[in-house]
């Protein structure tokens, strides 16, 4: 492997070190900011209920996540069909993207109650639209020859989605399902601060007890899941994706 | 036979730009004829009439195999997530076709374009020539009774696009199919067709209609014959014309 992969630990190692420096000579008090070593602390005793938190929150983040790409790729599809309901439904999706979810999100407890149905709810809001945009733009921006040449051949209109349009626009719905992978974590994270339970519940806690250390390793965690979230949708696509970009095994 | 008749067609697009005027025209079947005019002055346009991916504004067009012709387009657009044979085989898939019958026929078109070895490549494993033949190929895998091409090798270097140049009239040859070949190119409309159609500047009526005295059999030593350079002299001597007139 080569080297410059790892380049990448040395400011995180200049970080971590700085923070446990800054904390233990008590330039910075600890109630603020927590030592590095202090965190791997709060990892080690409240690891089982970490661990847990974290699996309820990857669990609701998922099935919400996998909620908001079916029904995100199947709005970009019904919108891309027809231009009039493009019009009318399309300004109400944006809507998902503009809607402040810690503002709405005590509203969803009053509806789904506390607990799971509202995280995942929440999650789906949060991450929907980027994939209806990306859907609806990549079905749109089909090379128009190909259009003309299923034309040519009488194709049906499911014919044409499915041999077409949609395989043409699954570069872009990718980016879409990339930017939606984050988000649906964020979104379960919020969800669970008002609704309870998760890596969300154990910071909302860890807040009020002034517990900084707990919030730092819940936060990690949380982006942790992130990442994963991302890396899988990356392996995904870069499979999906294998023939689209040049590689140079006959060509001349 | 005739096998396209165009009569007094026009084109107006919206925004009021007109691509044709009263332009009226006979192509025979197994003809090879070839559409030369500058840029921009319809030639494209009157393609996709014959095709009837587009409507015209006035006139009409008889087409006696519409549904028996293909298309070629500037560029190859292959569908980059199918194998050559699977992008050949793409218009007989629409058509319910059995898919063994399918690859079978799909297979015979890419040996007639001289790329069988590759029918299981990805495009972004072919060059730009090979590329071009497949398409030529998935045109070609319909058995068409018309082939239509809109400047199908503009992109390609002059020596792949000689040999395409070739291969397709020999396949015009052996096929018996009527060929109507868009090109800016004066020179390859020469040595390709045998009958060649000279347009005007938008909107594009038609300046010289001229049946070319060349042999059948053309090979790159056509080119140096002085038969072909007066036939690409008149030719040129048309498009001058068209340009007087527009001074005037």
């Amino acid at each position: 492997m080569k080297l410059s992969r790892w380049i990448p630990l040395v400011p995180f190692a200049i970080i971590i070190l700085l923070m446990e420096f800054l904390v233990r000579s008590k330039m910075i008090p600890n109630y603020l900011l927590p030592s590095p070593t202090e965190i791997l602390k709060a990892f080690t005793e409240d690891s089982a209920d970490l661990w847990k938190a974290a699996g309820e929150t990857g669990l609701s983040a998922l099935l919400g996540y996998l909620g908001s790409a079916t029904l995100g790729l199947l709005l970009g599809i019904i919108f891309s069909s027809t231009r009039w309901i493009e019009n009318a439904f399309y300004p109400y999706a944006i809507f998902f993207q503009t809607v402040p979810i810690i503002a709405i999100a005590p509203l969803l407890v009053i509806w789904f109650g506390y607990g799971m149905p509202t995280i995942i709810i929440c999650t789906l809001i949060v991450s929907i639209f980027p994939i209806i945009a990306s859907t609806l733009d990549g079905i749109r921006s089909t090379d128009h020859a190909l259009i003309d040449l299923f034309k040519i051949y009488h194709a049906r209109p499911l014919q044409k989605l499915f041999k077409l349009s949609l395989p043409f626009a699954l570069p872009q719905i990718f980016v879409g399902l990339r930017i939606s992978a984050g988000l649906a974590v964020i979104g379960a994270i919020v969800g669970e601060f008002i609704a309870g339970g998760g890596l969300g519940g154990i910071i909302d806690v860890a807040r009020v007890r002034q517990r900084v250390d707990q919030v730092f390793a819940a936060v990690l965690l949380a982006s942790a899941i992130g990442l994963i979230f991302v890396a899988g949708i990356n392996l995904i696509a870069s499979f999906a994706l294998r023939h689209w970009h040049p590689s140079k095994k006959y060509a001349k | 036979m005739s096998e396209i008749r165009i009569q007094g067609i026009e084109k107006i697009y919206s925004g009021g730009i007109s691509a044709l005027e009263s332009l009226s025209l006979e192509i025979q079947s197994g003809e090879f004829l070839s559409i030369i005019g500058p840029s921009g002055c319809g030639k494209s346009t009157l393609l996709r009439l014959i095709a009837g991916l587009e409507m015209p504004s006035r006139g009409s067009i008889e087409v006696s195999s519409r549904e028996r012709l293909s298309y070629v387009f500037q560029d190859s657009h292959l569908l980059p997530w199918r194998t050559a044979i699977r992008n050949v085989a793409l218009p007989l898939e629409l058509t319910r076709m059995s898919r063994e019958v399918q690859l079978t026929k799909a297979l015979e078109a890419l040996d007639l374009v001289g790329l069988k070895e590759f029918a299981n490549a990805y495009p972004n494993q072919l060059s730009g020539g090979m590329k071009m033949r497949v398409s030529l190929a998935r045109a070609l895998v319909t058995d068409p009774a018309l082939l239509l091409l809109d400047e199908p090798f503009a992109a390609l270097d002059e020596i792949t696009r000689q040999k395409l140049d070739e291969d397709l009239r020999k396949l015009w040859q052996l096929k018996k199919m009527t060929v109507v070949f868009v090109t800016h190119s004066i020179q390859e409309a020469t040595f390709l067709s045998n009958r060649a159609l000279v347009l005007s500047q938008r909107p594009g009526r038609i300046i010289l209609d001229r049946r070319l005295k060349l042999p059948e059999h053309r090979d790159l030593l056509t080119k140096t014959s002085q038969a072909y350079l007066d036939e690409m002299a008149a030719l040129y001597r048309a498009l001058e014309s068209s340009k007087k007139e527009e001074i005037e």
